[in-house]
């Protein structure tokens, strides 16, 4: 059962996973033949590729004896808080921002990531807002990017 | 002559007052991104790709090039005074250059560092400056096939050199090839891997990918990790190296800087391997081998012009062949194809303007970059001490900001956002991720060109190995594939029989 959260043996089977998933759409796209090949041909030999590879990430993990690293391990001794943290901001700021604009969103996005990282809510204000403001002043006004208004109008 | 006359009407548009500015802006930028450890100049060019949007092709390039070189010389600085490399071809630094900072010598380390750097940086821009007009000419004699049997061997190379495992660096060449595939099929318009996205059709863009790969899967991996940042306590005083010291490191810096040239030219090469290999040398040189480590001040002389050179020898398959040698160049040729300018042999001849006025602002940038480096060291040392806390929420908002700037829609935005996840885990299950970006920017190029190839001798194989070029180049890749995947069968072997 260890044996099977081995790291490679997960990202082995996943990329095998894929490239299953990748040659069947190639099949409907069309392989066509060497003389005259098809939108899929390229997809579809590559996910061979990509398969064969993967069969071999596990095979060698299976066999390996010495230096296995769990998938647990890749964790070990980090701050998973703060990179779940990150990744739901940026998903919700991605969701949010044209729905409330780009100040509103972008100075909540910073607030959140300050305070995940210097955890000083109160002193985190200036900062967040010092940096929304120019973000909005370089890209807005000086290369003139056309950032979503959302509700507010801003 | 005739390249003088042209070296001449390059720094005529490289002295253009926007051309300086963005010489010096790419330089300025580059070296802070050299200085500050967890930022590298690919995660920096992807983030900044989107700006130079709004500038000429030339500026682009001549800003992204001042950035790529930039970080090499910016890179010595904490390696010499944090024993942290700011960059990774600047790793071999640290063995020396700290033992030289801690003996109180770290002045005359960055001053080696520096004009070492400059003297490789600048006898590289004369190499480019010489081989790539003949190498652009004999490149205007390849076909489909040769074209092919290139890029493959351009891949092969990047994954040989593969800091991890050589199977997943390969696998990642076969998961960039796939992505390059998304959108409208160019022979005959039918759809592939868009899922109803319309806007997919002309493929996915090369900057989304890059920002969410290396910008944001970058500062993740920096943030969940505390780096205590201790700068030794010596003043930086007498920069300029004695005579001695010269006398010591001459060679060295002269040997690094051919090493670094012509390995820079070659895929995956780039100056990590580079500076590597220099050390090496210079060690296996050395009269006095056993003062490496200890603060030799050759051990910081060759790698430092190594990596410079390396730097600089890498635009050469970019500009003349069309064909990016690792995941930065692959970025620079991804802004140059988002500016209409296809790369390749015909760009001297086409676009002279780009080529002699980026080869001349690589001169300039390696004068500003000795000015910069010298004189400021105490300032970037003070840069050194901007929190972490502050500095990686600001790059991720510029990595959202940017990707959204491209095109003014939030679906390069949750492409970023969704590469920045991949990427991170990428990054925790030990893939590599410059063959995913070289082999995604070069896909389109090598299926055109072996569909072309293949309608051209009517679905025959032996067109790839019936032309001199192509043959030759198919027989080093495959070499390459054996030695590469050679020792893996031993080890599963090897590890069968324990089992």
């Amino acid at each position: 059962m260890r044996c099977l959260m081995e790291r490679d043996i997960i990202s082995g089977f996943f990329w095998l996973a894929f490239a299953v998933f990748i040659g069947s759409r190639a099949v409907s796209y069309g392989v066509g033949s060497f003389s005259r090949p098809a939108a899929g041909s390229f997809l579809f030999v590559t996910s061979i590729l990509l398969g064969g590879l993967s069969l071999l990430l596990i095979i060698s993990a299976l066999l390996r004896k010495t230096n296995k690293v769990r998938s647990s391990e890749i964790w070990k001794g980090l701050d998973r808080k703060i990179v779940v943290g990150v990744f739901v901001a940026i998903i919700i700021y991605d969701l949010l921002l044209p729905i409330l604009g780009y100040l509103l969103t972008s100075f909540s996005l910073m607030m959140t990531l300050f305070c995940m990282t210097r955890k000083k809510v109160l002193s985190t204000i200036p900062y967040a807002l010092l940096t929304t403001v120019l973000s909005y002043l370089l890209f807005e006004v000086f290369l003139g990017v056309p950032f979503p208004k959302g509700l507010f109008g801003f | 002559m005739e390249t003088l006359g042209h070296l001449l009407y390059g720094f005529s548009v490289a002295f253009q007052p926007e051309n300086l500015l963005l010489v010096f802006i790419g330089c300025l930028l580059g070296t802070l991104i050299g200085v500050l450890p967890g930022v590298g100049p690919v995660a920096s060019i992807a983030i900044l790709l989107p700006l130079t949007f709004k500038i000429s092709p030339v500026g682009a390039v001549i800003m992204l090039a001042g950035i790529y070189y930039g970080a090499q010389y910016g890179g010595s600085t904490t390696s010499v005074l944090l024993n942290v490399p700011g960059e990774l071809s600047a790793v071999v630094t640290t063995f020396d250059g700290y033992q030289m900072a801690l003996k109180g010598r770290a002045g005359p380390a960055l001053g080696i560092a520096a004009f070492g750097s400059f003297i490789a940086g600048t006898l590289s821009v004369v190499g480019l400056m010489v081989l790539a007009q003949p190498l652009s000419q004999f490149a205007l004699r390849f076909g489909p096939p040769e074209y092919s049997s290139v890029i493959i061997l351009a891949l092969t190379f990047i994954s040989y050199f593969s800091k991890r495992s050589v199977v997943k660096a390969y696998m990642m060449g076969c998961v960039g090839f796939i992505l390059s595939n998304v959108g409208l099929d160019p022979v005959n318009a039918f759809q592939r891997l868009m899922f109803g996205q319309y806007n997919l059709a002309e493929g996915l863009n090369i900057a989304p990918i890059a920002i969410g790969l290396f910008g944001i899967s970058e500062v993740i991996a920096n943030l969940e990790k505390t780096v205590s940042r201790e700068i030794i306590k010596t003043k930086v005083r007498n920069l300029f190296p004695t005579k001695l010291d010269w006398i010591r490191a001459k060679w060295a810096i002269l040997r690094g800087t051919i090493m670094g040239f012509f390995l820079g030219t070659l895929p995956g090469c780039g100056p990590v391997l580079t500076s590597f290999l220099s050390y090496g040398v210079e060690k296996r040189m050395s009269k006095t081998p056993k003062e490496f480590g200890q603060g030799a001040i050759e051990g910081v002389a060759g790698p430092e012009s190594a990596n410079n050179a390396g730097a600089t020898g890498a635009f050469i398959p970019l500009l003349t062949l069309g064909i990016p040698p690792s995941a930065t160049l692959a970025l620079i040729f991804g802004a140059l194809i988002l500016h209409g300018v296809a790369p390749g042999p015909f760009l001297i001849q086409q676009h002279p303007d780009l080529f002699w006025g980026v080869v001349s602002s690589m001169y300039l940038g390696n004068l500003m970059l000795l000015v910069l480096n010298l004189p400021l060291i105490p300032l970037w040392v003070q840069v050194l001490k901007v929190p972490a806390a502050f500095l990686y929420p600001v790059i991720i908002l510029f990595c959202l900001v940017g990707c959204y700037s491209i095109n003014n829609n939030m679906l390069d935005v949750y492409i970023m956002t969704i590469f920045g996840v991949l990427g991170y885990l990428l990054r925790k299950f030990e893939y590599d991720l410059p063959p995913l970006v070289l082999a995604f920017v070069l896909g389109g190029l090598l299926e055109a060109n072996v569909r072309q190839s293949l309608l051209l001798s009517d679905g025959d194989f032996s067109i790839f190995f019936s032309r001199p070029i192509s043959l030759t180049v198919f027989i080093l890749a495959f070499l390459l594939v054996v030695l590469s995947i050679v020792p893996f069968f031993k080890r599963v072997k090897r590890y069968g029989e324990n089992v």
